[in-house]
C-alpha cells in the first residue's frame, strides 16, 4: 500500500499535472458559463491534445474540464437565468431571484462552496467506496432504472411551486414532447411530421435555452419601463458563515443524493440536483422561501449536481463502464493511451489509480480557487446594463443552439421553446417540471418497454427485485406525502373559501 | 387577468392541446406495426398514455376554475405587466423570428449584428458608442471562437467571400 501511494505520489507530483489541472478546471468553468456550450464539447475538443501527453496528465486535463464545466453552468444560470447546463437549471430556480435581489454575490459563492464540498464528498466515496458502489450499480437493470425514474419523476411535486397541478401541466408537455423522434423499439418514426430534423427528436440543449433564458429576455423587454432590478457590486454580497452553516445539512444530503444517483450509469447531473432540490423544499423550515431566492435552493442544486462527478467516474475506473459521454470520452482517453480501465487496472497498477486519485482530488481545490476568480470576473455581468446584456445573451443563445448540430432548425427550436417557455410565464407555470419530464421521460419509456420485453409482457417483472421494489417503494410513499401535503393546504383555505394571506405566489 | 381567468385557460388549453395529439396527430404520425403482442410496447402506448392523462388534468384545472377554485392560492396577476407592455414581448418576438430568418438571408454574423442593435433599442435608449462596438465586436468574437476554436462552421451569408 506504501509503495502504491509512493509510486502514485511519483506520477502525481510533476508540474505538467498541477497545470494541467488548472488549465482543465479554467477552461470547463469557462465553457459551462456560455449557454449552449457544454462540457462534453470542450471535453471532445481537448482530446485530440492529450494524444501527446503523459496518461495522468491527460486524463487530469479531462476530468478538470468535466468538474469545471459542472460549476460553470451555475455561473450565467445564477446571473441571467440562462443555464449552462440541465443541471443548472435547478439552480435558477433560487439562483436568478437572489440576483434580481442584488445578492448574486451570495449566490455564487454558496454554489461554489456547495460546489466544492459536494465534488469532494463524491471524490472520497470514489476513492473509498469504488468497489461497494460498482456493485451496487452492475445491478440496475431495466426495471431498475424504471422504478429510480418513476421515483425520479415525483421531483416534480419539489419544484412546482405551490400549485402541484400547474407543475403536472408542464410535466405533461415535457413528456410528449420528449416522444418526438425516432420510436427506441420499432426505429418507425414519431411526430416528426416528415423532417429529418425531428427523427432524433428536439435536442435538450435549445430546449434548455429556449425555456429559461428567452422568456427572461421577453420579459424584460415588456418591463423596459420598470428601473433594472438593485445590482449591488458581487464583492459586497458573501455568504456569512452563519448562512454557511446553515446549508451545510441540505450540501451533505445533496451530495450524497449525487454520489448514489452518480454511480447509477446513465442517470446524469440533472436528476440528482432536483432531487436535492426537491428534498431539500420538503426537509426546509421555510419551504415557501425556495424558489424565491433561497440560498439553501441554490446550495441543493448545486451539491446534487457537484455530488455526480466523482461518482460518474466509479463505474468507469471500477468496472470500465462510462456513466454518460463525459465519461465514454474519458474512457476514449484511457483508450489512446494503452490503460484499460477496470478490475484489472486496480490489480495491475494501482500507482497509477492513486496518482488519478490525487488529481481529482487536487481539482477539487483547483476548483475552490478558480471558481473565486471566476466570480469576480463573471460576476461584473450583473453590472451591465440589461439593455445591452440582454441582446448579447440572446446572440450568445442563437450561436449556442445553432453549434449543437451546425443546424439553424435548433435555433428554430429554442425559439418556439422561448414563445412556449414566455407563454408558460404568463400562465404562471412552472419550467422546471417540464425539464425535468423532458429528461427522464425517454428513460422512463425506454427502459419500461425494455423491462416488458426481457419479461414477454409481465409485469411481474417490475417487483422482482430488491432495488426495484424499494424505488417503487418510495415512490409509492412519495406520492402518499405529496398528496397528504396538498389536502393540508387545501384545508387551510379561509371557512369562506378565500385562501390564507401567507401563502405565497407561484413560482418558476 | 385574474386567477380565475388564467386557470381556465390553463384547463381548456392543456385539454384542447392534447385532445388534438390524441385524435390527430397520433393516428397519422405514428407508425403502429400491425402485430404488437404487448399494448405497452407499441410506439404510440406513451404518447397516447401522456395525451389522455394530459386531458384529463386539462378538465380537472378548467372544473375547478369553473367551480371558483383556486388551483394555488395567487388570484393576483403574477406578472402584473400592462397592455403597453405585452405589446413590446410580442414585438421582441417578432424580432427573434425576424433574427432567424435573417441568418438565412445575410448570414448569422450581419444578422448578429443587426439584430443585437435592434433588440438593445427595444429596451430603451442606449450609449451608441457603448452599443455599436459590441454589436460588431461580438458577433466577430464569436464567429471566431466557433470557427477556429471550436472548429464548427457557421453560415456566414455576405461575409462569406470576407471571412473564408
Amino acid at each position: 500500500m506504501l509503495d502504491a501511494l509512493a509510486g502514485a505520489a511519483d506520477l502525481f507530483f510533476a508540474f505538467d499535472n498541477l497545470l494541467a489541472i488548472v488549465i482543465g478546471v479554467t477552461i470547463g468553468v469557462v465553457v459551462g458559463a456560455i449557454p449552449g456550450m457544454t462540457g462534453t464539447l470542450a471535453v471532445a475538443l481537448a482530446l485530440p491534445f492529450t494524444f501527446y501527453m503523459p496518461p495522468v496528465t491527460a486524463i487530469l486535463l479531462l476530468v478538470g474540464i468535466y468538474k469545471g464545466s459542472f460549476y460553470g453552468g451555475s455561473i450565467p444560470a445564477i446571473l441571467v437565468r440562462s443555464p449552462g447546463t440541465p443541471a443548472a437549471a435547478c439552480t435558477a430556480l433560487d439562483g436568478y431571484p437572489l440576483a434580481q435581489q442584488g445578492k448574486a454575490g451570495k449566490a455564487l459563492n454558496i454554489a461554489l462552496y456547495a460546489s466544492c464540498l459536494a465534488d469532494l464528498v463524491s471524490n472520497a466515496a470514489l476513492f473509498f467506496f469504488a468497489a461497494l458502489i460498482a456493485g451496487y450499480a452492475l445491478r440496475f437493470g431495466p426495471p431498475e432504472f424504471f422504478a429510480l425514474i418513476c421515483f425520479a419523476l415525483t421531483i416534480t411535486a419539489g419544484v412546482s411551486g405551490n400549485s402541484l397541478l400547474r407543475g403536472l401541466v408542464a410535466s405533461a408537455l415535457g413528456l410528449f414532447l420528449a416522444t418526438i423522434g425516432q420510436d427506441l423499439v420499432y426505429g418507425s418514426p414519431r411526430m416528426a411530421f416528415g423532417e429529418p430534423e425531428l427523427m432524433a427528436g428536439l435536442n435538450f440543449i435549445p430546449v434548455l435555452i429556449g425555456l429559461f433564458a428567452i422568456p427572461e429576455i421577453l420579459r424584460a423587454v415588456g418591463q423596459r419601463g420598470t428601473p433594472s432590478p438593485i445590482t449591488t457590486s458581487v464583492d459586497r454580497m458573501r455568504v456569512t458563515w452563519q448562512e454557511f452553516r446553515s446549508c451545510l445539512p441540505t450540501i451533505a444530503r445533496g451530495s450524497a443524493i449525487g454520489v448514489v444517483l452518480g454511480a447509477i450509469p446513465g442517470i446524469g447531473g440533472a436528476p440528482a440536483a432536483f432531487l436535492s432540490y426537491s428534498e431539500a423544499r420538503r426537509t426546509s423550515k421555510h419551504p415557501e422561501k425556495f424558489g424565491k431566492g433561497a440560498l439553501e435552493g441554490v446550495a441543493a442544486a448545486e451539491s446534487g449536481n457537484n455530488g455526480v462527478c466523482g461518482a460518474t467516474l466509479i463505474p468507469l475506473l471500477a468496472l470500465g463502464i462510462p456513466g454518460d459521454v463525459i465519461t465514454a470520452i474519458i474512457l476514449g482517453a484511457f483508450m489512446i493511451h494503452g490503460i484499460a480501465p477496470g478490475p484489472q487496472l486496480f490489480q495491475n497498477d494501482i500507482s497509477l489509480v492513486y496518482a488519478i486519485f490525487m488529481g481529482i482530488l487536487a481539482s477539487s481545490v483547483a476548483l475552490f480557487f478558480i471558481g473565486k476568480v471566476a466570480i469576480s470576473a463573471f460576476g461584473r455581468i450583473a453590472d451591465i446594463p440589461r439593455g445591452i446584456l440582454l441582446p448579447i445573451v440572446l446572440v450568445l443563445c442563437v450561436y449556442g443552439a445553432y453549434g449543437v448540430n451546425n443546424t439553424l432548425f435548433d435555433v428554430l427550436v429554442m425559439m418556439v421553446m422561448g414563445v412556449v417557455g414566455y407563454a408558460m410565464l404568463k400562465l404562471s407555470i412552472p419550467a422546471a417540471p417540464f425539464l425535468i419530464a423532458f429528461i427522464l421521460g425517454p428513460m422512463f419509456e425506454d427502459n419500461l418497454r425494455r423491462s416488458l420485453l426481457g419479461s414477454k409482457g409481465s409485469p411481474i417483472v417490475f417487483f422482482e427485485s430488491g432495488i426495484s421494489v424499494f424505488f417503487l417503494a418510495l415512490t409509492a410513499f412519495s406520492l402518499f406525502f405529496i398528496l397528504r401535503g396538498q389536502i393540508r393546504n387545501a384545508r387551510k383555505k379561509e371557512p369562506d373559501g378565500t385562501h390564507a394571506t401567507d401563502q405565497s405566489t407561484g413560482s418558476r | 387577468m385574474s386567477g380565475r381567468m388564467r386557470d381556465l385557460i390553463i384547463g381548456l388549453g392543456t385539454a384542447g392541446f392534447f385532445a388534438v395529439m390524441w385524435l390527430a396527430v397520433i393516428p397519422t404520425q405514428i407508425r403502429v406495426p400491425s402485430r404488437v403482442a404487448v399494448a405497452a410496447l407499441s410506439p404510440a402506448f406513451w404518447p397516447t398514455t401522456v395525451a389522455i392523462c394530459g386531458i384529463v388534468l386539462g378538465l380537472v384545472i378548467a372544473g375547478r376554475a369553473m367551480a371558483n377554485l383556486s388551483i394555488d392560492d395567487d388570484d393576483e396577476d403574477p406578472d402584473g405587466s400592462g397592455e403597453r407592455e405585452e405589446w413590446r414581448s410580442l414585438l421582441s418576438i417578432g424580432l427573434m423570428f425576424g433574427y432567424l430568418g435573417l441568418i438565412h438571408v445575410i448570414g448569422i454574423m450581419a444578422a448578429s449584428i443587426v439584430s443585437l442593435i435592434a433588440l438593445a433599442l427595444l429596451f430603451g435608449r442606449q450609449r451608441l458608442i457603448v452599443l455599436l462596438p459590441v454589436a460588431v465586436l461580438l458577433p466577430v468574437g464569436l464567429y471566431y471562437f466557433f470557427t477556429r476554436v471550436v472548429l464548427i462552421p457557421l453560415p456566414l451569408g455576405i461575409f462569406e467571400r470576407l471571412f473564408s
